[in-house]
């Protein structure tokens, strides 16, 4: 058996080694995500699930606005564009655009934000309090 | 549910299988194989492109299994009408040498390995990873919630970030399933993307084990599945493995061309690319770059008869994807910053260098195997020899061209990317060299010394 040969064998024996052992490594690394018992996604579908029964169309547009569109109130720069993506697949077919330019617009504000937005907007809009922080904005004025 | 989404999408993949034997009728086990693994995904492809002409034309009906039904009742009758006196099952006893089933048995763990990281990936994330849910899930949703206004869908006014623009391979054939299913069940997706993991791996262990041999494939596989890029990322719902799925189709019936010189093979691998330009904005730049890696690879052997039969299988799905994108898409982000503005950062030096440290860096690091697999491929390939065919030189060089010229595309779409250029490239480069990863490694395994010759001869 000349070394070339003996090369070629390390080699195979080396491969399917790698693989395996990385094939564990992917495993454990699949197992790391996340948790059995719930899911982010899942999660916010129950969140904003009572807020399709509120608005008047099943596919239209309306507004979105979060803590970062009020100003003087604290947010988080990474959540909000993880929120408003997960928003948008949940409420889907409706298209959210950020603003709350549209006839009707859905606020997710902490209380301390919305407290802050409703000073500012007082009579501009019908509010319908949903639950977890969220609110439906109808506006009155156009 | 699993199991029923499976039924609704068998007849579709079976009309596929039967257009691959229609326009290729190699026989043999071998030839089976990759029939059948070419076919899952034909099958995919063309379900979702007819269900679009059909959600064109009858938005408010239900009958698309019927659509499918047809089509393969259609197709059968062609079979067995072309079969009838050939249809013969000859089983030749199957023997393996003492390396294949070493390497068999190492594939197996690993194909067990790598289905239980698949499954941990769904069952943890059952809407996928992030662009999953953003962009194919989320079109599926628009397209199934409100089947008769679904063309809205595609407005304008959707925030660019969620790449409405992007053609609809895996949205529509989520959404036609979850219309006969009768609701909206993540099962759906996850079976999706657990056919076009099984079509992928099984078409690159197929096809070279009917090009080279089985101990090939088994290589190739356990290289393939060994990293997180099938059982993990496969798994996560994004179309970067469909699209690696549609491009390995694509250069395995090249190759297939260029040993057997059969015209069905150029139809179907021209209707491969056109199915991957309809599954990723990706897929078009590949369609471009196909056609004069063909045109030059087979100068010498009638290059625009390749090309006539190439351009034949492509029109349909371009016509699709063309329709697709003139008439319903929002324009693209990634080119939105307008001739003036792209050309400047093209001229920027400093841009060019960030792409090519990015690019060395993956290349030296892919595959999560800690040292990267392209070194372990060159070590690999100084050990056991290249022995390429001189006969099959164009297929060697029409494969070869369309990686590089698919790769400077990819350079060239870095260089005038609106978005910050570090962000896409983190954001994305990695999955991008997947979608190459998987030809090459065909290409690989093709040229290098078939591992049963190199150990027999000692």
């Amino acid at each position: 058996m000349n070394v070339r040969s003996v090369l070629q064998r390390v080699m195979l024996v080396g491969m399917i080694a790698a693989g395996i052992y990385f094939g564990v490594q992917n495993l454990r690394a699949a197992i790391g995500i996340g948790n059995l018992t719930s899911d982010p996604v899942s999660e916010w579908e129950v969140r904003f699930q009572p807020v399709k029964k509120f608005l008047p169309f099943k596919r239209g547009v309306i507004g979105y606005i979060t803590n970062s569109d009020v100003p003087g109130a604290k947010y988080d720069v990474n959540n909000e564009e993880g929120e408003y993506t997960l928003t948008q697949y949940t409420m889907a077919p409706i298209i959210l655009v950020r603003g709350d330019n549209e006839q009707w617009t859905l606020a997710n504000l902490n209380t301390k934000a919305f407290q802050i937005w409703s000073q500012s907007n007082h009579g501009q809009f019908r509010v319908i309090p949903l639950k977890d922080d969220l609110y439906l904005l109808q506006r009155l004025t156009p | 549910m699993t199991l029923l989404s499976i039924l609704v999408f068998l007849p579709s993949m079976l009309a596929g299988v039967l257009i691959v034997h229609l326009l290729w009728s190699e026989r043999g086990w071998k030839a089976v194989w990759v029939k059948i693994f070419l076919g899952i995904g034909l099958g995919l492809g063309q379900a979702s492109l007819l269900d679009f002409i059909y959600m064109l034309l009858f938005s408010s009906e239900n009958g698309f299994l019927f659509v499918q039904l047809v089509l393969f009742a259609g197709l059968l009758t062609a079979v067995i009408v072309r079969e009838r006196k050939n249809i013969r099952f000859t089983f030749s006893g199957i023997q393996f040498t003492r390396l294949q089933i070493v390497l068999l048995a190492g594939l197996l763990i690993v194909t067990i390995l790598s289905a239980l990281s698949a499954v941990n990936v769904w069952v943890r994330e059952p809407h996928g990873a992030w662009d999953a849910w953003m962009m194919y899930n989320r079109a599926a949703r628009f397209i199934y919630r409100d089947q008769t206004g679904w063309l809205g869908s595609f407005s304008r006014q959707m925030d660019p970030i969620f790449h409405a623009d992007y053609p609809l391979q895996l949205g529509m054939d989520i959404a036609w399933v979850w219309q006969v299913v009768g609701q909206e069940t993540q099962r759906v997706p996850i079976v999706l993307s657990g056919l076009f993991m099984l079509a992928c791996a099984g078409l690159l262990g197929a096809s070279l084990n009917m090009t080279k041999s089985l101990g090939q494939a088994s290589i190739a596989l356990i290289l393939l599945l060994g990293s997180s890029l099938i059982g993990n990322e496969g798994a996560s719902q994004r179309a970067d493995l469909p699209l690696a799925y549609f491009f390995l189709s694509t250069v395995v019936l090249i190759y297939l061309y260029a040993s057997s010189k059969k015209p069905g093979l150029l139809i179907l691998a021209g209707f491969m690319a056109g199915l991957a330009a309809w599954t990723k904005n990706e897929g078009s730049l590949f369609v471009l770059v196909t056609l004069p890696a063909l045109f030059i690879a087979f100068y010498h052997q009638k290059p625009w008869h390749v090309l006539g039969w190439y351009l034949l299988g492509l029109a349909f799905p371009m016509i699709v994807v063309l329709y697709f994108k003139e008439f319903l898409a929002p324009p693209s982000d990634v080119l939105g910053n307008g001739v003036i503005r792209s050309i400047q950062q093209a001229l920027d030096l400093s841009r060019h260098i960030i792409i090519l440290e990015s690019f060395g860096a993956d290349l030296l690091s892919f595959g999560g195997w800690g040292i990267g697999i392209l070194p372990i491929l060159f070590a690999y390939a100084l050990i056991f020899k290249l022995a390429p065919s001189s006969r099959l030189r164009p297929a060697y060089l029409a494969i070869s061209l369309i990686l590089i010229l698919q790769a400077i595309g990819y350079y060239g779409i870095y260089l005038i990317t609106p978005y910050d250029l570090q962000w896409h490239i983190d954001f994305s480069l990695g999955r991008l060299v997947f979608q190459l990863y998987v030809p090459f490694l065909f290409l690989f395994f093709t040229i290098v010394t078939d591992v049963e010759n190199a150990l027999a001869v000692k």
